[in-house]
């Protein structure tokens, strides 16, 4: 019998909270982590709606000496989630037990330390000289947050970093996944990291008309926790999101050696790419990816029980993921329960999907699926939501999926750990 | 002479940028290399903060010159006295 890949821990940075216990506490009372903030000022940016974690990072009093040096807000946030996940796997107490030659780092973000760029840009715009940072370079590239986690951990494996858009986290699951079924690896810490509180991206996102606008007439112009809102009959464009979100996965035969747990089961992936619109996505090509994930997995469409939708809150998003869902589960579709965690935590870009992740473990673990917020009934979208709150029933297979500019798909498929 | 109030600047600007614990002392006799063991790397961080806190250039030619805070400050104060000229 094949050595299956589990996952043996999780950890997250959200808006909602520092760690993977707040946060899924949150997300399940069903609140928002999206504000308006103050810094995201109106002189230099288009939007001030987002997700972040607050008194975190660079410069923080709780920053860690580990990267002080490198102030890509990524690399923080990539490095905490790390350090939970790793810890939440009983692996910083088994030093010496396993080869830290045979553990895989894969952390992807969609745009690294671009806050890093475009803040010694500004100062380097004010100097006399043409000097920049030395911390520069090695902060902005999108491999150090690997490189950071796999020194903070003393871990000498292949180490990867994913830049897929809006399906990073994921991919990187993925590949985590590649490394040990190819017996390049034994362990693999996997996920995501992003913050791109830029100008630039934050206001490209905006004219590329992704974002919810200042409008008077919006939900959020009074109650901004109302600004992302998935599936629901007025959404109108994400809200961007910091954060992290990592999975430890082992080889289960490691993992019983070890006596690390089981949290879940990793049944299954498939990735693709739609080829066909540098940002719309393809409903097509999206069914066929959710369709070879269910059937790598050995699963029937009918077995998986919850949906984490990719669920942006764009009207385009989420009406082509609603039909991908219809084609590939057929008359199942209604049965089938669905959330998107962004309406609570925003987007998270590189992130999400990584963060995305590691609820569905714990959807798996606690048997509880979190809701989607803020919904409000479309006649268009007419499949079950989970639109009043976290629901508790029995989970036994979760499909997560994550679909990236560039027209990049993901899905993931995890069944519960103790079967 | 140097200005004490410059000389204290320096001193902060060198103890944020290069990292130096507040229990290290700091006095114009201190090499940023030798005594405080700042690495090339964070030395490079520490001129381009002299730079961006007193608006000036340091040369790169000049930096083998600069090992002691006392130079630093010196250095300083001639390129601000140059500037005013």
């Amino acid at each position: 019998m094949t050595d299956r890949i589990v996952v043996v821990g999780h950890g997250a940075v959200t808006c909602l909270g520092r760690d993977m216990d707040a946060t899924w506490a949150a997300l399940c009372a069903g609140r928002s982590g999206i504000k308006r903030h103050a810094t995201l000022n109106p002189e230099n940016y288009l939007v001030d709606l987002a997700g972040m974690v607050e008194d975190f990072g660079p410069g923080s009093p709780t920053e860690d000496p580990a990267v002080s040096r490198l102030a890509a807000r990524s690399i923080h946030l990539a490095l905490a989630s790390a350090r939970e996940a790793w810890a939440n796997a009983g692996l910083d107490k088994l030093s010496g037990s396993f080869d830290p030659d045979r553990v895989a780092v894969v952390i992807g973000s969609a745009f690294g330390g671009m806050d890093l760029y475009e803040a010694e840009q500004i100062k380097s715009a004010k100097r006399k000289s043409l000097a920049a940072s030395p911390y520069l370079v090695p902060g902005l590239l999108i491999n150090q947050m690997a490189g950071q986690v796999a020194q903070a951990l003393g871990l000498h494996g292949p180490s990867v970093a994913p830049a897929n858009a809006c399906a990073t986290g994921a991919h990187a699951v993925a590949l985590g996944g590649m490394f040990l079924r190819a017996d390049e690896a034994d362990l693999a810490i996997c996920g995501g990291a992003e913050s791109a509180f830029t100008p630039m991206i934050v206001n490209g996102f905006a004219t590329m008309k992704a974002l919810v606008g200042r409008k008077p007439e919006d939900r959020s112009a009074t109650d901004p926790s109302q600004a992302s809102r998935p599936f629901s009959i007025d959404r109108a464009g994400f809200v961007m999101a910091e954060g992290a979100g990592m999975v430890v996965l082992a080889k289960e035969s490691v993992a019983r050696r070890l006596g690390l747990p089981v949290q879940a089961i990793l049944a299954g992936w498939a990735l693709n790419s739609d080829g066909y619109h540098m940002a719309m996505p393809n409903g097509q090509t999206i069914a066929r990816c959710l369709a070879t994930a269910i059937e790598r997995s050995g699963l029937n469409p009918d077995q998986i029980d919850y949906y984490n939708a990719h669920g942006t809150s764009t009207p385009v998003n989420d009406r082509v993921e609603t039909q991908a869902l219809k084609d590939v589960f057929g008359d199942q579709a209604r049965r089938l329960a669905i959330s998107s965690i962004k309406g609570a935590i925003g987007h998270g870009l590189g992130a999400a999907s990584g963060i995305e992740t590691a609820v569905c473990v714990r959807t798996l673990m606690d048997q509880v699926m979190p809701p989607t917020i803020n919904y409000r009934p479309d006649p268009e979208l007419d499949l079950d939501y989970l639109t009043d709150q976290a629901r508790s029933s029995a989970v036994n297979a979760v499909l997560s999926a994550s679909f990236g500019f560039g027209g990049t798909n993901n899905a993931l498929i995890l069944t519960r750990g103790d079967r | 002479m140097i200005d004490p109030n410059l000389q204290a600047q320096i001193i902060a600007t060198v103890r944020k940028a290069g990292r130096v614990p507040r229990e290290v002392p700091i006095t114009s006799e201190t090499c940023l290399v030798d005594d405080l063991r700042i690495d090339s790397l964070d030395l490079f961080a520490v001129l381009i903060a002299v730079q961006d806190r007193f608006e000036l250039e340091i040369d790169v030619e000049d930096m083998p010159d600069l090992n002691r805070i006392g130079d630093l400050a010196a250095y300083v104060s001639a390129r601000r006295n140059a500037a005013a000229a």
